[in-house]
């Protein structure tokens, strides 16, 4: 009797966690003017009042960030990373609203400055290819060690 | 490189640009299926490069940053060996310079987005994916060509026909449409 007992209360205890556990996240996770103000206390501040909360979401997103990437050497980076991330962003937000003003050649130059590849792809307009077969280097004198990995480093470099 | 058996003095080719954690044998192979219709039956020469440090995972994200901090970005270095693939491309003479294709898959079709407009030796494109250039932590982070999202991204403003297919590609019926994109635009009669 004493073990049914303290299985049955053992139960209503379970069922009692789990209600009051439900109504905090409920509380937390409603939209209700009610549950705002309980995050506010939580986080022990107060939003201004044109918070938008939409917006506010849409803008963190481009705040996303790995959650074990902490250390005060990755904030640093971090904090530059996003602010070249947010320049960017205003920048768009701030840009004209005509369609397409950019030609075919403006554009590949835009794209290319851009990617920071222009003098890469004149290195590639300017030189000649060469192309090693694997045959061609066990035939050839590359007989040392890792010579196979070194021409192909070559010829990508050359490239 | 996936070459037909069947000897031809010229062959048509098609850059196959693969998306995260796969591999360029994975996309050509079992996503798309491309080997029978379009190597043995179409008479195509497949190329496709295995792109380095393209696994969404931390690494790549480390080197997006870092890229991103000195001035680069991952997603140049792809677009860069794009257009060494199609630098191979123009060397060899077993290709047909005038049919050229690309196919990207998700990332691969980001790369393929910003590559045909790089360069004139593509005659077809099939994608199904257009990045905002906005994606955090891996190589379509390059936050400085959002505002020219709207031009890259739309298929009009080239001069080439393009494809865009859903990005899920699970039936039969889809891999038919490409084929056969493919083989109208590359101009090729298949038996």
């Amino acid at each position: 009797m004493r073990c049914l007992r303290q299985d049955v209360h053992g139960r209503r205890l379970i069922v009692k966690r789990f209600i009051y556990a439900f109504f905090l996240v409920s509380l937390i996770f409603s939209d209700s003017s009610f549950g705002e103000d309980f995050i506010n206390v939580v986080e022990k501040k107060r939003l201004p009042a044109d918070y938008d909360k939409k917006q506010d979401m849409q803008n963190r997103r481009y705040y996303y960030f790995p959650k074990h990437d902490y250390g005060a050497r990755i904030i640093r980076s971090r904090k530059k990373l996003e602010k070249i991330r947010m320049d960017n962003i205003e920048k768009a937000m701030s840009g004209t609203e005509d369609e397409y003003p950019l030609s075919g050649m403006e554009l590949r130059d835009t794209i290319l400055t851009c990617l920071n590849i222009k003098f890469l792809v004149e290195r590639i307009d300017n030189t000649q290819l060469t192309v090693y077969t694997i045959k061609e280097i066990d035939r050839g004198s590359y007989t040392e060690k890792n010579s196979y990995l070194k021409v192909i480093l070559s010829a990508y470099l050359a490239c | 490189m996936l070459i037909p058996k069947e000897k031809k003095r010229e062959y048509p080719a098609i850059i196959i640009l693969h998306g995260h954690s796969e591999t360029n044998a994975f996309c050509i192979k079992e996503r798309f299926e491309l080997t029978d219709p379009l190597v043995r039956r179409g008479g195509f020469i497949l190329i496709s490069p295995q792109f380095r440090a393209m696994n969404a995972d931390m690494e790549e994200y480390y080197i997006t940053r870092r890229l991103m901090s000195n001035g680069f970005t991952l997603m140049g270095m792809r677009v860069y060996e794009f257009l060494l693939v199609v630098k191979y491309l123009r060397y060899l003479k077993e290709i047909d310079h005038s049919r050229i294709g690309l196919l990207g898959h998700s990332g691969g079709s980001v790369v393929a987005n910003l590559g045909v407009r790089l360069t004139d030796a593509i005659n077809a494109e099939v994608k199904d994916w257009d990045s905002n250039y906005l994606e955090s932590g891996h190589c379509e982070d390059v936050p400085i060509l959002y505002p020219y999202v709207k031009v890259i991204n739309d298929e009009k403003t080239l001069p080439i026909p393009v494809l865009k297919m859903p990005y899920y590609l699970k039936d039969y019926n889809g891999r038919k449409k490409i084929i056969k994109f493919f083989l109208k635009h590359l101009k090729l009669n298949i038996k």
